[in-house]
């Protein structure tokens, strides 16, 4: 079944980069949005169905803690699977992202990286 | 200057170019190597925390476009903005590994937004405790590790 991905990350670059991962890694890709921060994530969310959600942490106008809580807050899109895709290295910040009910890829990535973590959040989600 | 920085640099540009730019080291780190031509382009970001500072990345002006290319999996050279925005990237990647070695991996970082100039960056009040080159299969990068001059590091 393909999945509807969202990607959330202020450098284009890197958001083409996931994508071109998530295709190596064999992940059934169906509609797939991009946003450029949480503001733009929640907009693209609003008017669309999304099946999982990979967001950087550093960005401009809402970053992306500020983002699960937001999704976590609405009760419509409170379940959206999250993987968060940053270069964050503090323990201390990674265990309140896992709190939020997110899981964590630290960059750089390879696609059986992020190909491994997209199928333990969707097996999880579908518990 | 610290072998150990020196390392900790050397170890995530290799890994963030290899992984993600698809370029590969072709030989040792060599804090003595220097980039070919006069044409280099400087990426800084600053980082706060316990300690505070910013890491610095160089590279060729020649490299930048087939970094892009790579980054973004396009055949031709991305325009400059992609250009500039995939080195800025790779110095966040770089800087994100650098950082949890600093001092206790528990540590709370606010990492700044990744800056593009010609000009080498200013870093008066800092201090560098770290510097590497690596040879890629690319070109020559440039590294550097720098702390503000009261912490107690290097």
């Amino acid at each position: 079944m393909s999945l509807n991905i969202m990607v959330v990350d202020d450098s284009a670059v890197m958001r083409s980069m996931i994508l071109r991962t998530l295709e190596m890694s064999d992940v059934d890709l169906g509609q797939v949005y991009q946003a450029a921060n949480g503001q733009e994530a929640l907009e693209l969310l609003a008017d669309n169905w999304v099946d999982l959600a990979l967001v950087d942490i550093n960005m401009p106008v809402m970053n992306g803690e500020e983002l699960i809580e937001q999704i976590r807050s609405r009760p419509e899109i409170a379940d959206l699977p999250v993987i968060v895709v940053s270069t964050e290295g503090s323990q201390t910040r990674i265990e309140r992202l896992h709190a939020k009910g997110a899981e964590f890829i630290h960059k750089p990535f390879t696609p059986e990286m992020i190909g491994e973590i997209v199928q333990k959040v969707l097996e999880a989600s579908h518990e | 200057m610290s072998e150990t920085y020196n390392d900790q640099l050397a170890t995530a540009a290799a890994e963030a170019f290899s992984m993600l730019g698809f370029m590969f080291p072709m030989g040792e780190p060599d804090a003595t190597l220097k980039i070919d031509g006069a044409d280099v382009v400087s990426a800084t970001v600053a980082f706060a925390g316990p300690i505070s500072g910013a890491v610095d990345l160089r590279v060729s002006a020649e490299l930048l476009p087939m970094l892009a290319a790579n980054m973004s999996g396009s055949d031709e050279p991305p325009p400059e903005d992609q250009q500039t925005d995939a080195l800025g990237e790779m110095l966040n990647v770089i800087c994100g590994n650098v950082l949890p070695m600093l001092d206790d991996p528990a540590s709370v970082y606010d990492v700044g937004a990744p800056t593009c100039c010609k000009d080498a960056p200013d870093h008066a009040g800092q201090k560098v405790v770290g510097a590497t080159s690596l040879p890629l299969d690319a070109g020559v990068v440039e590294l550097a590790l720098f702390v503000n001059e009261a912490a107690d590091v290097g």
